[in-house]
């Protein structure tokens, strides 16, 4: 579909033009009329035999231009200044620097109910009426982008009007029908299910192209486009089926128009719950799955929420999908998430409305401001820098902002403990303090009133999204190696204080020697007991490291009256943040891939998959208010719907938060074979029965994967 | 045998394995347990450390470093470690002390069957419970012969029973009916290993004659317990027409006919034999059987109405 008459996305330069123009007006109107102009100028884009329209490739081809609004080197430039720690716990990898925008999802729902119309009223209204100067600024801006939204979309009717001058005859009645519904919407409330899905598509891509950062996604489609598609078809206008090729033109055009930015996630969650608690799965949630698994593309990501009282077809669908869906799969378990937002103190009718902004970070639809998932933090090298002392055993570099004793000072377990939790409390509100300084630059420098018009309470506020509008100020990020760090800390604690297995000297030197010549430690390390195999003293012990951590994000205060919200996943990073790690304690050598979220190390499941879910399921998920995910492997081989079926159902029932769905490949095996006391756990299908790869000998380890590659 | 036994809850037994997430020894999602010691001596066994009753040792090749600790401790001269690159066995010295076990920190060395009661192995089958209830799955005895330890069995057995756990036993009911009997009462499935139905060819391939097991298992018939015939195909032994048309008598005359589960032979239990020390007994040149194999036999039991699957 892609044509070679793809215009290019000459956004940038046309920000930068208008913004020169408009100097000597306030900033913040500056700013707003110089978007507006953009977004007004965007091409307009018609593809032939279409059913949608409007398209923006705006990570395709552009025009590069000096951005004139630009936020982030301000923020770092201010985060240095008043945060000087903050350069030297980048630099030894404890966490990310910067702060990444975006994974959030907006109401777009309110454009589909009142119209363009209807939104600029609201606006207009509260300006006749505002709070103080900068409320009235702040609608005033909303004004320019919402008027210079509709003009861009005035202009797509101008081009279909156009188009039906010299169309084939043939042709003619999909022209005049796209000219009725362009007309309508988005200015006009949608009356049916094609006027509330061009209503919902083209706000999508202008409000992207305001907002182009990566997470930012469509969140519940099925929820708010169903009312729209139950009434056409209880009036006989159109059927399950002509959704259905709707839906996958939407999907082929998500996909080609993201097509160049491989991991790019723009999330759809479909199924889930009302606000008051009971099953919103609807007949569009099964379209929008079936859909993506026939297309087979890789945009958008589709996710599935469970709701307590789930049909069980949808729990089958998700099962279909997590098998048969390429690694697609993600399945959300509502009682579970929905608690821990309740915990975190959002009312239940806000978290019944949650969604992923792209990977999984959880928040209620178009309720919280930006920085959702503002970057991580290497957990296990807190570990690691509290038992050497606060020497980086990769790069030897050494704390300077404090002084940390290393492991030989601590006299008892419970000091060691404490004090690492003290670390981690001063590096986590200094990460957290950073993220104020950005959301402030962002508020200053970089606002969105597009988005913004679409986020509660900003209206009501008077204020801009980051500025203190949304209902939500909490930032999101991840604290990742949770597994590594807690299997660490028990490991020090049984090796070191309790069974006297080595003393705190010989543990040091056989880290800091990457355990070269210790390789007896290092086994003795290994045999104790790890979080994954449902030993009750290593499972409390990850408790206890995640608690610990989530209090420690729950009691920091954003800047207004927000809290840090931790999201645990580890996405694309377990290898990268292992490469940071020197040798661990609990006996892996440096530069091991840490686990996946809290999947338990692969080398700890040594009690198979139901002890590794036992042991997932007993951790405290309710304190993890963004998402507690695990990733579990499954093998093609012996993966069938009787096996995955009732392992869904029961990860389920035993509040599991999120199942990350995957398959074993080749690769995998091949690994196994040269690592086999990392792989102890990995099951195959060998004729009759299933074995542990690792027991095998060597010839048949080859002929299964030779065997599989052939399958392939 | 069994007399007034009272199985309780603190009867012992010996266990070589317990797997969680057993997919194949039953319906669902199951744990089974492998119980020591068994009668027969099929000649194609997986799982030989399951023959003898008593604790041995096994190695785990694969992981063994070669670091030659058990050689170092062994008094006995078990382990032979040459050049840092084979490990021997030469176990029928073997005094069981276990030191080489208890050296070895890769755990690549172990003492294979530890004693447990039947709370013991209660404590580690309830923790899949919720994994039973969703997938219809439960506890397998299985071995080895579970009969063999009729008491520490059937006290297992009855305690799942008790708690609403779903019970099977795999068995070759090589043992007196007075034995089988017992565990009607608390077995919701009995799988049932016939290894052949001529008594020469079964002496030939398991060292025992099979006249007490297919009167065991003609009375098993007799009763409604669900029960489902295991056949291990191996091509070149056991895996012709011959045998295929005996089956079809025999179940046949059954009073009920029970499903037939036909398990194609693989390799796997060559390196366990080679673990315990010992010369596998099957020609390493015999191969996996496959899915063709077993066409013939489908077929001929399907004309006979008797319900198959190849596992």
């Amino acid at each position: 579909m892609r044509g070679k008459n793809q215009p290019p996305y000459t956004f940038a330069a046309d920000l930068a033009a208008a913004y020169a123009r408009f100097e000597g007006i306030p900033k913040h109107e500056r700013q707003a009329l110089a978007f507006a102009e953009a977004i007004e100028k965007m091409p307009v884009y018609l593809l032939p035999d279409e059913r949608l329209v409007g398209m923006v490739y705006h990570l395709g081809e552009r025009i590069k231009a000096e951005d004139p609004v630009s936020w982030h080197k301000e923020a770092e430039e201010i985060a240095y200044k008043i945060i000087p720690e903050n350069a030297e716990l980048a630099e030894l990898n404890v966490y990310t620097d910067g702060a990444a925008r975006g994974h959030i999802t907006w109401r777009w729902d309110w454009i589909l109910k009142k119209g363009t119309d209807g939104l600029l009223k609201d606006y207009r209204r509260a300006l006749e009426n505002p709070r103080d100067e900068k409320a009235s600024q702040f609608y005033r801006c909303v004004i320019y982008l919402l008027e210079a939204f509709q003009r861009w979309c005035d202009k797509h009717v101008d081009a279909l009007k156009d188009a039906l001058e010299s169309c084939e005859p043939s042709d003619r009645p999909r022209l005049q029908e796209l000219i009725e519904i362009c007309s309508r919407v988005p200015r006009y409330p949608a009356r049916n299910f094609r006027e509330a899905l061009q209503s919902f598509w083209i706000q999508h891509i202008a409000v992207i192209a305001e907002e182009p950062w990566g997470g930012n996604g469509p969140g519940r489609v099925d929820y708010f486009l169903w009312p729209y598609l139950e009434r056409d078809i209880a009036e006989g206008v159109m059927t399950l089926q002509d959704a259905r090729e709707l839906i996958d033109e939407m999907f082929i055009r998500f996909d080609e128009r993201l097509m160049d930015a491989d991991g790019w996630v723009e999330a759809i969650v479909v199924g889930g719950s009302n606000p008051n608690g009971s099953s919103s799965v609807n007949p569009l949630s099964y379209i929008i799955v079936e859909s993506i698994m026939g297309l087979d593309v890789l945009h958008p990501s589709i996710y599935m929420r469970m709701p307590e009282d789930c049909p069980d077809d949808f729990i089958k669908l998700a099962a279909h999908y997590l098998l048969k869906g390429r690694n697609r799969a993600q399945i959300l378990n509502d009682p579970a998430i929905i608690k821990a937002m309740e915990t975190f103190g959002m009312p239940k009718e806000d978290a019944a409305m949650y969604t992923c902004g792209g990977c999984m970070e959880i928040t209620p639809q178009g309720m919280n401001s930006d920085l959702l998932f503002a970057g991580f933090q290497n957990i296990p090298k807190t570990v690691e820098l509290v038992i050497t002392g606060g020497e980086c055993l990769v790069t030897g570099k050494k704390l300077k902002a404090v002084n940390l004793p290393s492991l030989v000072a601590y006299k008892t377990f419970d000091e060691f403990y404490k004090a690492f939790e003290n670390e981690l409390a001063r590096e986590l509100n200094l990460f957290f303090r950073r993220l104020d300084i950005y959301s402030e630059m962002c508020a200053e420098n970089r606002p969105c009133y597009l988005q913004s018009s679409m986020i509660a309470d900003c209206l009501e506020r008077g204020r801009e999204m980051h500025d203190g509008g949304a209902r939500y100020h909490d930032y999101g990020s991840s604290p990742m190696g949770l597994p590594n760090a807690a299997d660490a800390i028990f490991a020090v604690k049984k090796a070191v204080y309790d069974d006297n297995i080595c003393t705190a000297e010989e543990l040091l030197a056989a880290l800091r020697a990457n355990f070269e010549g210790y390789e007896d430690l290092r086994l003795k390390l290994r045999a104790i007991p790890k979080y994954g195999q449902q030993n009750p003293e290593a499972d409390a012990m990850a408790a206890r490291v995640m608690e610990s951590v989530c209090r420690i994000y729950e009691s920091y205060r954003t800047r207004w009256g927000g809290r840090a919200k931790p999201v645990v996943l580890t996405f694309v990073w377990a290898a990268m943040l292992g490469s940071q790690l020197g040798a661990t304690a609990d006996g892996n050598k440096a530069g091991t891939p840490i686990a996946q979220s809290l999947t338990p190390q692969s080398s700890s499941m040594t009690e198979g998959i139901t002890a590794a879910i036992g042991s997932y399921t007993s951790m405290p998920l309710n304190l993890v208010a963004g998402g507690g995910s695990s990733m579990w492997d499954i093998d093609p081989q012996w993966a069938s719907p009787a096996v995955i079926e009732p392992l869904l159902r029961t990860f389920l029932k035993l509040g599991g938060h999120i199942w990350q769905g995957n398959t074993t490949d080749v690769e995998e095996l091949i690994k196994a074979r040269e690592n086999p006391n990392d792989y102890r756990s990995l099951m195959v299908r060998v004729g009759g029965y299933s074995a542990r790869f690792v027991t095998l000998d060597d010839e048949l380890q080859r002929e299964i994967i030779n065997r599989r590659r052939h399958a392939r | 045998m069994l007399g007034d036994f009272e199985p309780s809850s603190k009867t012992e037994g010996w266990v070589f394995d317990i797997q969680r997430f057993s997919l194949h020894d039953g319906p669902g999602i199951r744990t089974t347990i492998f119980m020591k010691g068994c009668p027969l001596q099929c000649i194609w066994c997986h799982n030989p450390e399951g023959i003898s009753p008593r604790p041995q040792v096994r190695v785990n090749f694969n992981i063994c470093t070669l670091c030659g600790r058990c050689a170092d401790v062994c008094e006995s001269g078990c382990h032979i470690i040459i050049d840092k690159n084979s490990h021997l066995l030469r176990l029928d010295r073997c005094m069981l002390c276990g030191r080489c076990a208890s050296v070895c920190l890769n755990k690549a060395t172990e003492i294979v069957g530890r004693k447990m009661t039947a709370e013991d192995v209660m404590s580690i089958v309830r923790k899949d419970i919720p994994f039973y209830e969703q997938s219809g799955g439960g506890v397998t005895l299985s071995g080895g012969e579970p009969m063999a330890q009729p008491e520490f069995a059937l006290a297992i057995m009855k305690m799942a029973h008790t708690e609403n756990i779903h019970t099977a036993i795999e068995t070759s009911l090589c043992v007196n009916w007075q034995v089988v009997e017992k565990f009607i009462e608390t077995a919701d499935l009995f799988l049932v290993d016939l290894k052949h139905i001529d008594e020469t060819l079964h002496k030939e391939l398991t060292g025992i004659s099979n006249r007490q097991i297919l009167s065991n298992v003609r009375r098993l018939a007799q009763t409604t317990k669900p029960m489902i015939i295991r056949i291990c195909l191996v091509p070149g032994y056991n895996a012709n027409s011959d045998f295929a048309e005996k089956l079809v008598e025999f179940i046949t005359s059954l009073e009920q006919t029970p499903e037939v589960e036909i398990l194609l032979y693989h390799r796997l239990g060559i390196p366990k034999w080679k673990a315990i020390g010992e010369q596998p007994p099957m020609p390493e040149d015999v191969p996996a059987a496959d899915r063709d194999d077993a066409s013939g036999w489908v077929q001929r039991l399907r004309d006979a109405c008797v319900p198959v699957r190849v596992q």
